[in-house]
């Protein structure tokens, strides 16, 4: 019985433990990019049917623990189907932000040119660039890029 | 006189109006990049099924003694 509670009492510390470091996942509407001041801020747009999007997942994941305290990433989705988006967060691992953006009006106001697209934030807010694509040969560039800008 | 005038001008509205349209008509057409969920769909491709359309190729060739004309180069030589 005291042996049960106990690990009762563990695991529920595990879950709270595990609910602060969850990173969060809200709709397009409550998203501000002013809630990241102070960090650098890399904006990227996804969706479920995009085929690069589905190698630069274990890239951002990497980013993220890499740069864990200066650098904030937010994958905003542009799935339709909210449950096509669901499903393929299921296939990685996200220590970053996920948005919802079933309406589009997320890529409506930065202008998304392609997909998928990353957006590199000063601590200001103010933009400092933009990537379009994802390929396995821009990588490296893109890690100079963020870790340039982490450490300016 | 005033009545001519008024059909003359009349009808530069009218056609500054047409022109317009037909300038702009088609310049919000188009699916925007995040907005290609649908046209991503494998069935939406051009060639859904390529092996189907490959064996189809080769029935189509071997009795017509001909290649070509759908997806993959080469003339109606026979030769290939």
């Amino acid at each position: 019985m005291t042996v049960s509670r106990h690990i009762a009492a563990i695991l529920m510390l595990m879950a709270m433990a595990g609910q602060a470091g969850a990173q969060q996942q809200v709709n397009a509407e409550n998203f501000d990019l002013a809630d990241y001041k102070g960090k650098i801020v890399y904006v990227d747009f996804w969706a479920s049917w995009c085929t690069p999007c589905r190698a630069s997942f274990p890239f951002m994941a990497e980013l993220a623990d890499t740069h864990a305290d200066k650098l904030a990433i937010v994958a905003i989705n542009v799935d339709e189907n909210l449950a096509d988006a669901k499903a393929f967060l299921s296939d990685y691992e996200t220590p970053f932000d996920i948005v919802f953006d079933q309406s589009g009006m997320l890529a409506e106001a930065f202008n998304v040119p392609g997909m998928p697209t990353s957006f590199l934030h000063d601590r200001n807010g103010e933009l400092i660039g933009q990537h379009v694509g994802f390929r396995k040969k821009d990588m490296e560039a893109i890690r100079q890029w963020i870790k340039d800008n982490v450490d300016n | 006189m005033i009545h001519g005038d008024y059909s003359r001008h009349t009808g530069k509205i009218l056609l500054a109006g047409l022109l317009s349209i037909l300038l702009s008509g088609c310049s919000s057409l188009g699916v925007k990049p995040w907005e290609r969920g649908t046209l991503a769909r494998p069935e939406m491709a051009l060639d859904s099924q390529p092996v189907a359309s490959a064996m189809d190729d080769h029935i189509y060739f071997s009795k017509e003694a001909s290649s070509g004309g759908r997806s993959f180069g080469g003339g109606g030589c026979g030769c290939n």
